[in-house]
């Protein structure tokens, strides 16, 4: 059976997820996005400087790639809401990744905002991806609300620090039933497959890839790692145990 | 000429409609979007839709973003 992730109404076969910002140059986009096979990319939403403008990002994305719209810059539910429906009303779809932030030093999201947008766009129709701080409650609410994905933390944002999250993050994956998507802070591959081997459905990465003096290897060192990550919870990790257990058998040795 | 503010920066134009207005600004009319008094004006709307003196213009695109 094909091994994929549903999404509301949305069916990926990649669990990398890109995100789109600190790239130098964001033509190589279109490259890494064929380095890595990702199938889902975030953009953000910003008034532009028009008397200085710089090249759209969508021209740098390909159009078979879903465009997951990011609230971010958002401080309350409501700028969430009104980003969101403007990227609708424009035409760019209703896959949208819940970003509420107020805290400036730490970049920490603020989930109660969040569960408001996530009611309120769940009405409109809406598939709503929050990202979150990894709260059991918290998450139940999103749930509630209408969520179709958890993204909780692994770490503050751009910080490549892993998985400082992940027994919270492993609750969420026990009990949680629809998709959880590790997002913020994997900063090398073995990151990513740690949570991949964890239970998690995807993870998104930007800044450990476009910040890399080497993107384009990056994204398929990146891509590695989340299908090996993926392959080894199907396959089921063995038990941990304390004291030894001889691989090779404990009978017929030949002694001098 | 009529004085509508973008971006609340005060601009003033002599454009009609929002199609002639667009194209005299150094944007991409493709891929930019339109809110007119804050709601999304369509791109199939521009050209029949009439400036007026006070409108609040907000000029939005994408950016990268995680």
């Amino acid at each position: 059976m094909k091994d994929q992730l549903i999404i509301g109404d949305r069916k990926f076969s990649n669990r990398l997820f890109l995100g789109s910002g600190k790239y130098h140059d964001s033509a190589i986009i279109p490259q890494i996005i064929s380095d890595c096979g990702s199938e889902v990319i975030t953009v953000a939403v910003r008034r532009m400087d028009f008397k200085n403008p710089v090249n759209n990002i969508l021209n740098h994305i390909p159009k078979n790639i879903s465009l997951l719209i990011n609230t971010s810059g958002a401080v309350n539910a409501n700028e969430a809401i009104k980003i969101a429906k403007i990227a609708r009303d424009a035409g760019y779809g209703n896959f949208i990744k819940i970003e509420v932030i107020n805290d400036t030093k730490y970049l920490l999201p603020d989930n109660e905002e969040t569960i408001k947008v996530i009611k309120e766009l769940s009405k409109d129709g809406f598939i709503t991806l929050p990202y979150m701080m990894p709260d059991l409650i918290s998450a139940r609410k999103m749930v509630d609300a209408g969520a179709h994905a958890i993204m909780p933390l692994g770490s503050p944002i751009g910080s490549n620090r892993g998985l400082l999250t992940k027994d919270f993050i492993e609750i969420l994956i026990n009990q949680i039933k629809i998709p959880i998507i590790v997002d913020a802070g994997i900063g090398r591959p073995s990151q990513a497959a740690e949570a991949m081997e964890l239970g998690a459905s995807a993870v998104l990465v930007n800044t450990a890839i476009a910040i890399s003096h080497n993107p384009s290897k990056m994204a398929q060192a990146f891509a590695l790692s989340v299908q090996s990550g993926r392959l080894a919870y199907t396959a089921g990790l063995p038990v941990v145990s304390h004291d030894a257990n001889a691989s090779s058998p404990l009978t017929g040795f030949i002694h001098g | 000429m009529k004085n509508i503010s973008l971006n609340d920066i005060p601009h003033q134009t002599d454009s009609d409609n929002y199609q002639t207005l667009i194209e005299t600004l150094p944007v991409d009319s493709q891929t930019t979007i339109l809110l007119l008094n804050g709601d999304v004006l369509k791109k199939e709307n521009y050209r029949i839709t009439h400036i007026n003196s006070g409108d609040k213009i907000d000029l939005i695109s994408f950016v990268g973003g995680g």
